[in-house]
């Protein structure tokens, strides 16, 4: 899952730690968030896409972009 | 603040008791028993680390532990867990074919288990967590 929070922190001009703090995590958090090496709640999410007044699928993308319709079952 | 600091002291306290246990027990003379120097050495600053970061984090307004920190270390205490099971197992069957003492083996199976638990933890808050 791939994300754009480090290009939307940089347009709302935030630091990590003021991100951080906005949405009641740690700074390494946002970190290892940017560098894909870790996939957040739904919570955490949430919280970060409200941060940047987006939707969520604004700020995360998934990378399987073919996915199997469910309603085709 | 008071729960990182209650990190601080609990890890001052096991390295002191693992220490006054091993200058009771062992004799300098063994080589073998000097390894014990570099694991009560991590284990301090291993406690160390998590003790500062969490003050570190709070004192910038942050909280002192969010979902990945915990994360991190309830992945690492299920991996490490799993692998002490192997480990253990290892250790009964090197004690059936060398002599050894029975306190030396559960300390060094202990010892075992916290090097499996520091180095996973390590792994997951250093190269993070994916796919989950």
């Amino acid at each position: 899952m791939n994300n754009r929070i480090k290009e939307l922190r940089a347009r709302f001009n935030l630091t990590q730690d003021a991100l951080a703090k906005i949405v009641g995590v740690r700074r390494e958090t946002i970190v290892f968030l940017e560098k894909g090496k870790y996939n957040p709640s739904l919570k955490l999410a949430y919280d970060i896409s409200k941060a940047f007044h987006v939707k969520i699928e604004e700020v995360f993308i998934f990378d399987q972009d073919i996915r199997e319709d469910p309603r085709n079952y | 603040m008071k729960k990182s600091i209650f990190i601080i002291i609990l890890s001052v306290v096991v390295v002191l008791t693992i220490a006054v246990w091993f200058f009771k027990t062992y004799s300098f003379e063994d080589v073998q028993d000097l390894l014990l120097y570099p694991i009560i050495l991590i284990i301090l600053t291993w406690g160390l680390f998590i003790g500062i970061s969490r003050i570190r984090s709070q004192r910038k307004g942050q909280p002192p532990e969010d979902e990945f920190s915990r994360k991190v270390m309830r992945k690492a205490s299920s991996i490490s867990f799993y692998v002490s099971i192997y480990a253990w197992l290892i250790l009964s069957y090197i004690d059936d074919h060398v002599q050894f003492e029975t306190h030396s083996v559960i300390g060094l199976g202990i010892l075992v288990m916290v090097i499996i638990f520091v180095g996973f933890w390590t792994i997951f808050r250093f190269w993070g967590i994916r796919d989950e």
